[in-house]
């Protein structure tokens, strides 16, 4: 039995719980002992973009406090959290402590305890692909159900996990397929998306556009993705437009396969939000 | 259009034909030890277009052939006027008016499919770049695998000009629409011999 | 040379943001074909390097040879300057844009030029060259076609490869049929890119025949050999630089190289990561005037080296954008390039690059927003660079620095402290989101919320976004795993 950590993010946690009980679920059924680290908030990873370096800073020294604490892996809900803890916390931290007349060694202790804490951290399907066995069998397949999968900027760049979705899937008999221009940011870049809406949105359509194309081809049932920034800002997007093609989490996905529960009539109640969405369960 | 013949069984002289071709080039060979006359023929008739009727070309000669072997290779296209650079003035005009420019090249290079000229007086640029089609003639022992293999040949001589050409004059400036000859040629041929 | 250190001064399109991305993406002409160009480029790029392992390998020797080349940039220069200057050359140091401007126009003043040919070169934008000569009453002529293509509409390039990439065809056509009764030439019989193009052959012809000043950018410069290297597809560059009297090569410093060594490992990559391309169709290899009576070549060749803000960038930590030489890959992988293009950014130099370049350039006098506005932080830049130029990182950095400056109001400055000192801890951050729970009441409709104050507020304008939920996962988790809590819900 693996002891893992839950990094569940701000937005999962206020917006969608939902994705994260599904996680809990999914890693238990894997074998793995699920600890949620309570003092955890939010990567701050809103403010290093914007450039609110302090700011951000502030909120990395909590993160990186909160789950010194803990020991063995930190499953993170989300490629974009988790990426900024890889890639940004070790120098972020140790320039922080530069700027605010630390000495070299105290940023250097900064930087390692950073980076300690990064290498433990996995993004949830990186976990998963990580595990001997690929957990519950669905018996076997003989035709995958199609999902169109949107692979954020950050996963793919930042952590180069560019196939784990898919492989943690097709054994589910669940086919990720990626729309074309697959490597083009869905536009929510964090404060971005409120910074400058306008393009934000622009791009938002765009990859609906792909997202619908894509959809029609294969058949798929829904978009899955691995970011919740992403999908809250492109279902946000279709709500507006009434565009109600389902949105899942790939946690909500999985649990509805391993539950046996994987109908189109439950996957589109993933469709448009309606009131009582965050508490379907 | 295109004309591959692989031959030579030099892997250098196959890699620069091919990628020569793949940048829409044709290529003529001429066997060593044989008279590229009949090669040379071919290609200048191929490249002025017989519905072209008459043409003028404007060539000058390498150090691998002399006027003799030329007068040779061009005597029985009498509908073509060939007119021999000599690095005056008025082969500026000579160059604009003429419908083929000929020329030979200091080296070639496999990986790329270019060929590299270097001005001096008796051996100009522009015949490769002003006529609307460019015919060069490429020596097989001066084909090199990679473009630093061809550069390293002049390091320590470097002419004032010298160019590194590699397919036809292009462009997808209008609505990245490609259309070859836009300033330069949009007919090429190699002459390997 | 170095020195003082200078900004450097750039053209730029004063309108705010929000007006030049309306234009832009009102735009559907440029969006299709910017949309077209860049995919088809990026793919060019992907697609030679898989079968060109010795690419790759030359690209990352290149990279050290520049970035060792700019830190020794001072010594390059002077062994250049002096090479050219023994092949019968001339060199001249201008440290701004208006010095550059000035050395060209006294140039071609001595030797009494009426008529310029160009080729494409972004300094030469940058430093906005044609303006100072046409007001001397010198025909100044662009032969790139896409960059003749704007000068006609009196328009800048969209995108550093593809200039007229807004253009569409029939706008190609009205512009050359004008074009075509002013000089008194036939026009082009209709619209078709092949027909458009044989016009402007046609047309440029003439006036390459007759100029007396060529001037063109440059790629590299190779400190050893005095040699500026250019490259294009279209075969301008061997008439520009064959052809009249006269010939200036306007080069930013950053353009130097060490030796020919280094040149050999960075020939390629303009093409490679900029078309696709093993080898662009013309590389031309300028070292000296080739004499007076020659049938070609200038009797008279004249370097210009424009510094214009790049040596204050040495020995900081924006020193590898010196590295760049303007592929054009950047852009094309770029999201908010392929909705905007390029002009929409308001400088000559667009796309991620641009972004940071410009403000850098200008010591953040100008465009000092666009790091904000232009970039998602999505990273396709840094990945497509060839010159591992690190542009997200430094996006990241002159947003700090606009942040510590000035921008970003007083309110938005306290919104993210606020945010950030209730959200480092656990008890502020839970009860922020109880607040906003309790609060969120007033901005839904339908179960969801339509509109938020403050930052929030650009979201609404075209999302909703779902309420905070009635039970965070934090509050579940308490409640079903604390001592006593229900475990099953
Ligand atoms: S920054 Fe890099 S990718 Fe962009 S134009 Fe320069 S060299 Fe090319």
């Amino acid at each position: 039995m693996e002891n893992v950590s839950l990094f569940v993010t701000c937005l999962i946690d206020a917006f969608r719980p939902d994705a994260a009980k599904a996680a809990v679920r999914v890693l238990e059924r894997r074998g793995c002992s699920v600890e949620f680290p309570q003092q955890q908030t939010c990567c701050g990873q809103f403010s290093f973009n914007a450039g609110y370096q302090d700011e951000a800073a502030l909120l990395a020294k909590h993160w990186v406090e909160a789950f010194e604490e803990t020991s063995g892996p930190i499953v993170a809900l989300s490629g974009s959290c988790a990426g900024m803890v890889v890639h940004s916390y070790p120098d972020l931290l140790h320039k922080w402590v530069l700027r605010h007349d630390g000495t070299e060694a105290e940023a250097e202790s900064w930087r390692s305890r950073a980076q300690s804490v990064a290498n433990r951290v996995y993004e949830l399907t990186q976990w998963l692909t990580s595990l001997d066995s690929s957990g519950a069998e669905s018996g076997d397949i003989d035709h995958s159900v199609p999902f169109v999968y949107h692979l954020g900027c950050h996963m793919r760049r930042l952590l180069r996990a560019t196939t784990e979705a898919q492989s943690v899937m097709a054994p589910q008999g669940v086919e990720l397929i990626e729309p074309e221009e697959a490597d083009q940011c869905c536009g929510f870049g964090g404060t971005y998306s409120m910074a400058e809406p306008v393009v934000s949105t622009a791009l938002a359509d765009a990859k609906w556009k792909q997202v619908g194309c894509r959809a029609q081809e294969s058949g798929a049932w829904g978009l899955v993705g691995t970011d919740m920034g992403c999908l809250l800002h492109l279902q946000g997007r279709a709500s507006r437009q009434h565009n109600s093609f389902p949105v899942l989490y790939l946690s909500e996905l999985l649990d509805l396969v391993d539950e046996g529960r994987l109908s189109p009539e439950v996957v589109n109640q993933y469709g448009g939000w309606q009131d009582g969405r965050n508490s379907s369960r | 259009m295109k004309r591959v013949v692989i031959a030579m069984n030099n892997p250098l002289v196959e890699e620069f034909a091919q990628r020569w071709a793949t940048l829409g080039g044709l290529c003529y060979f001429a066997e060593a030890g044989t008279d590229p006359g009949a090669a040379f023929r071919q290609a200048v008739g191929d490249l002025l277009g017989e519905a072209n009727g008459p043409g003028s070309a404007l060539y000058w000669s390498g150090p691998d052939w002399d006027g003799k072997a030329w007068a040779e290779w061009t005597r029985p296209l009498d509908s073509v006027q060939f007119v021999a650079w000599d690095g005056t003035p008025v082969m500026r005009e000579v160059a604009a008016g003429a419908d083929l420019g000929i020329t030979g090249c200091s080296w070639a290079v496999a990986a790329t499919g270019s060929v590299a000229l270097y001005h001096t007086p008796l051996t100009g640029l522009l015949p490769s770049v002003l006529p609307p089609a460019h015919l060069v003639l490429v020596n097989h022992k001066d084909i090199v695998a990679t473009v630093a293999d061809g550069l390293g040949r002049v390091r320590g001589n470097l002419p004032p000009l010298m160019k590194i050409i590699t397919g036809p004059s292009m462009t997808a400036d209008i609505e990245g629409t490609l259309v070859v000859g836009v300033h330069g040629p949009g007919r090429v041929a190699a002459l390997i011999y | 040379m170095g020195g003082g250190k200078m900004a450097g001064i750039l053209p730029v399109d004063t309108r705010p943001w929000p007006e030049r991305r309306d234009e832009a993406l009102a735009n559907q002409t440029m969006r299709t074909t910017i949309s077209l160009t860049t995919r088809r480029l990026q793919a060019g790029q992907l697609k030679v390097f898989s079968d060109y392992p010795e690419a790759e390998e030359a690209r990352q020797r290149a990279i050290l040879d520049k970035r060792a080349a700019i830190k020794d940039m001072d010594h390059l220069l002077e062994q250049f300057s002096q090479a050219v200057h023994e092949h019968g050359g001339h060199v001249h140091l201008a440290r701004t844009a208006p010095d550059a401007v000035k050395l060209v126009r006294a140039i071609a003043e001595d030797s009494k030029v009426r008529r310029v040919v160009k080729t494409k070169s972004m300094v030469t934008e940058e430093i906005e060259l044609n303006r100072g000569l046409i007001e001397d009453g010198i025909e100044v002529l662009e032969t790139d076609l896409g960059e003749y293509i704007i000068q006609r509409a009196g328009e800048k390039p969209s995108h550093i490869l593809a200039p007229a990439a807004h253009k569409n065809r029939e706008e190609v056509l009205r512009l050359f049929e004008r074009d075509a009764s002013q000089s008194g030439i036939e026009p082009p019989p209709d619209d078709d890119a092949k027909t458009l193009t044989q016009y402007a052959r046609r047309r440029l012809r003439q006036e390459f025949l007759r100029a007396d000043m060529g001037i063109t950018g440059g790629n590299f410069l190779v400190a050893e050999t005095g040699s500026v290297v250019l490259i294009t597809n279209e075969g301008n560059a061997d008439l520009v630089t064959t052809l009249p009297r006269v010939l200036v090569s306007v080069v930013g410093v950053e353009k130097i190289i060490a030796d020919w060594q280094a040149l050999q490992n960075i020939i390629q990559q303009p093409a490679l990561n900029g078309v696709g391309q093993r080898l662009s169709s013309y590389t031309t290899i300028v070292s000296g005037p080739t004499g007076g009576d020659a049938a070609e070549g200038p009797q008279k060749w004249h370097v210009v080296l424009l510094d214009n803000g790049r040596t204050g960038l040495r020995g900081t930590e924006y020193e590898d954008v010196l590295s760049c030489i303007r592929c054009g890959a950047c852009l094309n992988v770029c999201p908010v390039f392929r909705q905007v293009g390029g002009n929409a950014y308001g400088s000559v130099y667009s796309g991620p690059i641009g972004v940071v370049e410009t403000p850098l350039l200008t010591e953040g006098t100008i465009l000092a927003e666009m790091p904000m506005m232009a970039c998602t932080m999505c990273h396709a830049c840094v990945d497509a660079c060839p010159m591992d130029i690190d542009l997200p990182a430094h996006i990241l950095s002159l947003r700090e620095e606009n942040v510590e400056k000035h921008a970003g109001s007083f309110s938005t400055r306290q919104t993210y402290r606020w945010w950030a000192r209730w959200w480092a801890t656990p008890t502020g951050y839970q009860r922020s989101l109880r607040m906003a729970r309790a609060g969120q009441r007033f901005y839904m409709r339908d179960g969801m919320l339509r509109t938020a104050p403050g930052l929030a507020k650009g979201w609404f304008q075209s999302r909703n976004m779902p309420p905070v939920a009635k039970e965070t996962f934090h509050e579940w988790w308490k409640r079903t795993h604390e001592e006593g809590g229900d475990r099953h819900e």
